[in-house]
């Protein structure tokens, strides 16, 4: 008995739960016509343009050259399979390699030791003509001395200087530093330093009017002098006990009231418009003796209740009165002390507490029981002030008060978190700065407190927001900010640009205009360009957000007349120095518009929060080259730019890193076909001026795996080499190592190339000639029951649910009774054969594989 | 030793590499059949395959299968059985229709008559004494080549326990039946040429309508000794000449204490036949031993008998002597043979021919039960033929000829060596002088 899962038929094929079987025809020397074999294979997409043809056979080792990366750095992989050529222009990044050449890569320029800039990183660097090379970090300003760093300025331990700037009036040539304080300091010389104080203070005491009256229901206290808009003014009204004390003006609002034997105290805040108020108090009752006091205070806050915190109490007879404690809740509060005398006799004499200043003493000079005090002093801290002592001539009770006043806008002090200078005044350029909360000042002499401005009335930022900078272009002030891009003519405010995803680090840079006109800043670790004539905001670098090594923050910007610079403080807390110039157009990468930019240097672990590229000269690092500065952690190093118009080894100046296997990290690459496999084949790499230790290598790296050397070049030319085991990949990158071992000379770069093959999917193709016959003989034995008809049917017509074979998934059961799906290419009858009365049908199927 | 049909077909199946035969592991449907067993197929492998249930329900029913699920075992059939498949139902399975199998092995039956066939001995044919020109027996489908006449066995010898063998005395025989009657018959004259066979005179029969008949001699009226416990555990044999013209009604037995020992194949009714049976005396019998004649119940009969032996042994002598110059003329309404001349009358002749195989037939239900002449050895040429045969039923219906065609020479090769092996050999008469 037969065990064939076959049945007695050779092949089944099955669709739509119709299934059938079919013995296959033979040929002429009685094989059956059962040929399986694998699709043809796949032609992928690929590069054109460089390349004579634009597809590949996967017979053909295909290499893959990469020599020419102007698309810059950034790219963990590309795809290349829509023949984008740029593909091959860009590469992931580099570590100490200078691709930044375009055609030519360098071991990166060597960084050469500054010195200390003690004891944090320097946040920023100017030179000028006038005063040379200078660096600030939080506390100290350092200047080139042309050997070291040397210190110019110790602002305290508590200083956190901001800003450095050169400022020019008429009279001199100032350099400024500003402060998270009120405090500034400038210099003259760049030696001598001269603080200037702009700390923010409590609410000021105007001027104060008394009032007495003999008997009487009505008091009215003249103003007091000067007072005006938005002054706060505090009104006593002080009569015998157990009455009503009303104001005319129901702008007077009630701090509190306090009685004591024979005595009432009550006290009413206003905050001054432009007209002056009543200031009429009535007193309920038969006609008695009335004293008043009216304080004026300016800088108290213009917007809601401008008392913070107040207290009263009451003190038995004697000479020494207790005025309680309040906890203030703002800083800078102005607090205001009252003492009024409760118990009959003489008047007496009222010693405020000694840290205070008295501002009226209401002492009627008849025997009166009224007797009134008040005195000031300013709080700067914040929370409990204490109990306050104040005395008087004679024992009497008495009943005191503390209340604090707000200063405006929660006063912060006038710190300066960025200069600018703009404009002209009186033939002065006109100095301006920044506070943290947004409030702009001016002034043209900053020797002078006196000489700044109050702050504009509007403000650029909101109190505490995190500021980026603030630069000038066309007169007009632009900030950049958490969250948005403000402009300010001097008058008005607008927002340039905004999102809520703009977000600022602490450490990120500053915005920089560079040469092109255009302001080049960071959020979120990615790096914009703002153009002010249309306002627009252009993506720079990263082209395509997501890479591994490359994100981060971007903590310095700086350039020259040719290229841009940043630095860009990985995730990992490693550094690059990128390069580029964004001025050179971009490229098209799968449809990305890409600004290069290049891994210029590598930095590792060492912070980067500042740059500054210098002329040669004598107050700088080299006086034959360019240079850049760069804060290097708590340093000031720098790096030797070659001379214009040279290429790196054309400089003898220039000097190379000589740090070992400096890599090359390139894109993973596909060969156009990232969903099959490849066979790599070899990998070379052409250059000059290898040696023995001028050496580069090519390694590939596969996808999660690890870097491999392929070949090592030690001459000039070209060296290639072939993995040593098969190596199966779906994308996979090179790594190049470049080393030197001397910083005067390095091998240069022409091309690295990887060479593969692919290896597209196959699946089986069966053509089977089929017959279709009644009665068939089948292998088993007995007679195919299936019919002619039916066969038929089954392979060209329909089902009754309307369903084909030839487009529908086709069930194969196959001669060595493996099942396959598969789709119905082609079904042609090849001849009927006639057999007596009987007819047999030949038809050949082409079928292929699908799933 | 002759094979039934149910042998035959498995035989059959073997030849052709197509048997399975198993029971069922759990009851089914009317459309399906559930075997665990059948797991050794996958999915599809038995579509179009037979099932021919062989015990219980839908027994000999065969179905064709149209789909079969390996995991369970499951065959679902068309058309449906006529009652639900149960379990532990044994089955065939064939992938050729085992329907088709029983006919070919009919048609092969017939077809192999050169190789393997039944040899005819008949001896229903008595002279007359006038004729040289005899009917040829149906039975005998091939030949003679040759006649025997008969000479007659003596009927009183020593070894015959019978008293008045003859049949000319009714004494020492017992007549039992309800209206049956037993004469001697004495013709009047001589024209009858054919009743008694032997002497002048012999036992007539009448036995009424619907009456069974017996007509025996008890051992205490046998002569020579016999009685029934000399009798005891050996083998005897009864011969008897009876004249009767009606078939499958007469029979001769003998008896023990047990009842009947055997009895002889029943009178074909055409006229004289020497019934003969033999068989075991019990070794315990005692005190019976009879012998005669049993006649079944039916239409009015009438029979003679003429002559009869009861002796020990197992073979009834005869003798005959041969006659070889024989003209045989057969056509379909006419089968004769021809004698030089006319041989003196009532004497039997003994022609000797061939015959096909049985007939396994068309009823499903005894083509199992019926037997066909060949043994285990014989039948690989049926088997071949048949194959022949089935093969031939697909030539004659399959446009793949080449393919048939190879298959026919394949078992048909086999035959042939199977042929050279097992073929009945049928001797030719011997070469014999002009003087002989």
């Amino acid at each position: 008995m037969p065990v064939s899962s076959r049945g007695g038929y050779d092949i089944w094929l099955a669709f739509g739960g119709n299934q059938r079987g079919f013995l296959l025809n033979k040929d002429e020397n009685n094989n059956l016509i059962y040929r399986p074999g694998l699709s043809p294979s796949i032609v992928p997409p690929l590069p054109s343009g460089a390349f004579t043809y634009t597809s590949i056979h996967p017979a053909i080792e295909y290499p893959l050259g990469f020599e020419d990366w102007t698309g810059g750095a950034g790219w963990d992989d590309v795809d290349m399979s829509s023949g984008e050529r740029n593909a091959l222009r860009v590469y992931n990044y580099s570590q100490g390699v200078d691709l930044s050449w375009g055609i030519r890569g360098y071991i990166s320029p060597q960084v050469q030791t500054g010195g200390a800039v003690t004891s944090t990183n320097p946040r920023k660097f100017i030179w000028s003509e006038e005063f040379g090379l200078f660096a600030i970090n939080t506390r100290f300003v350092y200047e080139w001395t042309g050997a070291a760093w040397t210190e110019r300025l110790d602002a305290g331990a508590s200083a956190t200087l901001t800003d450095l700037i050169e400022y020019t009036n008429i009279a001199d040539t100032y350099l400024l530093v500003g402060s998270a304080s009120g405090v500034y300091r400038y210099s003259t010389d760049g030696i001598t330093w001269t603080s200037v104080d702009l700390s923010a203070s409590a609410p000021a005491h105007r001027a104060s009017t008394t009032a007495e009256v003999v008997s009487g229901t009505t008091i009215t206290p003249t103003e007091p002098a000067g007072a005006t808009t938005d002054d706060v003014l505090l009104a006593t009204v002080n009569c015998t006990s157990g009455r009503t004390i009303t104001p005319t003006d129901s702008g007077w609002t009630s701090i509190g009231a306090q009685e004591d034997t024979g005595n009432r105290v009550a006290i009413f805040w206003l905050r001054r418009t432009a007209s002056a108020p009543s200031y009429v108090f009535t007193v309920s009752g038969a006609a008695g003796p009335i004293v008043a006091g009216v304080s004026a205070y300016s800088g108290a806050i213009t917007l809601g209740v401008p008392i913070d915190v107040s207290a009263f109490t009451t003190n038995v007879s004697g000479t020494s009165h207790t005025i309680p404690s309040v906890t203030t809740t703002v800083a800078n509060t102005r607090l205001y002390f009252l003492l009024s005398v409760t118990s009959a006799g003489a008047p007496t004499t009222i010693t405020p507490p000694g840290s205070a200043t008295e501002r009226y003493e209401a002492d009627p000079a008849t025997n009166w029981d009224q007797d009134t005090e008040a005195s000031d002093q300013a709080q700067a801290a914040v929370g409990a002030t204490g109990t306050f002592t104040a005395t008087t001539g004679g024992a009497v009770t008495t009943v005191t008060a503390n209340i604090a006043i707000r200063a405006a806008a929660n006063a912060p002090d006038r710190d300066t978190i960025r200069w600018a200078v703009r404009g002209a005044s009186s033939g002065n350029s006109v100095l301006w700065s920044l506070s943290s909360s947004g409030d702009v000042r001016n002034s043209v002499n900053p020797t002078l407190a006196s000489s700044w401005s109050a702050a504009d009335t509007v403000q650029v930022g909101q109190d505490r927001n995190t500021i980026a900078g603030m630069l000038v272009i066309d007169n007009t002030f632009y900030i950049f900010r958490d969250t948005e891009i403000v402009s300010y003519n001097g008058t008005t405010v607008s927002t340039v640009y905004s999102s809520p995803t703009f977000r600022l680090s602490s450490n990120s840079a500053r915005p920089f205009l560079w040469v092109d006109g255009k302001v080049y800043f960071t959020y979120s670790g990615v790096f914009y360009a703002f153009e002010q004539l249309n306002n627009t905001i252009t993506r720079i670098w990263p082209a395509k957000a997501g890479n591994a090594e490359l994100n981060g923050t971007i903590t310095a910007i700086g350039g020259d007349e040719t290229n841009l610079f940043f630095a860009l403080r990985n995730s990992a807390g490693n550094t690059y120095i990128m390069k580029g110039d964004p001025r050179k157009g971009t490229i098209s990468l799968n449809g990305i518009d890409v600004y290069p930019f290049h891994t210029w240097a590598y930095r590792g672990a060492v912070d980067c929060n500042a740059l500054l590229i210098l002329p040669a000269d004598a107050d700088s690092f080299s006086t034959t080259n360019p240079h850049i500065v760069i804060a290097s952690g708590n340093n000031g190093n720098y790096i030797i730019l070659p001379r214009a118009g040279l290429r790196p080894e054309d400089d003898a100046n220039y000097l190379f890193d000589t740090t070992a296997s400096r890599p090359i990290y390139g894109p993973y690459v596909s060969w156009g076909a990232k969903a099959f496999h490849k066979d790599l084949n070899l990998g070379a790499v052409i250059g000059s001026g290898m040696t023995a230790n001028l050496t580069i290598a090519i390694q590939y790296q596969a996808a999660g795996g690890t870097a491999t050397t392929l070949a090592t070049a030690t001459a000039a030319g070209r060296t290639a080499g072939a993995p040593t085991a098969a190596v199966e990949f779906t994308t996979l990158r090179y790594v190049a190592l470049m080393s030197t071992n001397v910083n005067t000379s390095a091998p240069v770069l022409f091309s690295l190339a990887l060479h593969a093959t692919l290896k597209p999917p196959r699946r089986r193709l069966w053509y089977v000639e089929v017959l279709v016959g009644d009665n068939l003989t089948l292998n088993t034995g007995g007679l195919d029951t299936q019919g002619a008809r039916d066969l038929e049917l089954f392979l060209f017509g329909a089902d009754a649910a309307g369903l084909r074979m030839a487009t529908s998934e086709v069930t194969v059961y196959d001669l060595f009774e493996n099942t396959y799906n598969a789709h119905l290419l082609e079904a042609q009858g090849l001849g009927v054969k006639r057999v007596g009365d009987r007819e047999l049908m030949i038809v050949g199927l082409t079928l292929a594989e699908t799933r | 030793m002759a094979r039934t049909g149910a042998q035959l077909l498995t035989g059959f199946s073997q030849f052709l590499d197509d048997e399975f035969a198993s029971t069922t592991t759990t009851t089914g449907l009317v459309t399906t059949l559930v075997d665990t067993a059948l797991g050794r197929w996958n999915d599809r492998a038995l579509i179009g395959a037979w099932l021919r249930p062989t015990g219980a329900a839908n027994q000999y029913a065969i179905r064709r299968i149209s789909n079969f699920v390996q995991s369970t075992g499951t065959a679902t059939v068309l058309p449906a059985f006529a009652a639900v498949t149960t379990t532990a139902q044994a089955y065939g399975l064939h992938f050729y229709d085992p329907e088709l199998k029983f006919r070919a092995l009919d048609q092969a039956a017939i077809e192999i008559v050169d190789d393997v066939f039944r040899v005819i001995y008949d001896e229903t044919v008595t002279t007359d004494g006038i004729n040289d020109e005899y009917a040829i027996p149906a039975a005998v489908r091939r030949g003679p080549a040759f006649i025997y006449y008969e000479v007659p066995v003596p009927v009183q010898p020593y070894w015959n326990f019978l008293a008045n063998p003859r049949g000319d005395s009714l004494t020492s025989w017992t007549l039992a039946g309800a209206g049956a009657a037993s004469v001697i018959y004495t013709p009047s004259t001589t024209s009858d040429i054919l009743i008694p066979k032997y002497g002048t005179s012999c036992t007539k029969i009448s036995v009424a309508d619907s009456t069974a008949t017996t007509y025996r001699q008890v051992v205490a009226d046998m002569l020579n000794g016999v009685t029934a416990v000399l009798a005891a555990g050996r083998r005897m044999t009864m011969g008897m000449w009876v004249y009767c013209r009606i078939a499958s009604r007469v029979t001769i037995e003998f008896r023990d204490l047990n009842g009947q020992v055997a009895a002889s194949a029943a009178h074909g009714g055409a006229g004289w036949e020497l019934l003969t049976v033999s068989g075991n005396v019990s070794a315990a019998n005692t005190t019976t031993l009879t012998a005669g004649i049993a006649i079944t119940s039916g239409v009015v009969l009438e029979l003679y008998w003429n002559n009869a032996w009861f002796f020990y042994g197992d073979r009834m002598p005869s003798h005959f002597y041969e006659d070889r110059a024989l003209t045989v003329l057969r056509d379909d309404t006419n089968q004769r043979i021809i004698l030089p001349g006319p041989i003196r009358s009532k004497l039997q002749l003994r022609i000797p021919g061939q015959a096909a195989l049985t007939q396994l037939g068309t009823t499903a239900a005894t083509q199992v039960t019926n037997s066909v002449e060949v043994d285990i050895y014989s039948a690989q040429l049926l088997f071949a033929r048949a194959a022949e045969i089935l093969l031939g039923f697909q030539m004659l219906k399959s446009p793949q000829l080449a393919e048939v065609a190879a298959r026919i020479q394949y078992v048909r090769a086999r035959r042939e060596e199977l042929r050279t092996k097992w073929a009945y050999r049928m001797p030719y008469s011997k070469i014999r002088g002009p003087y002989d």
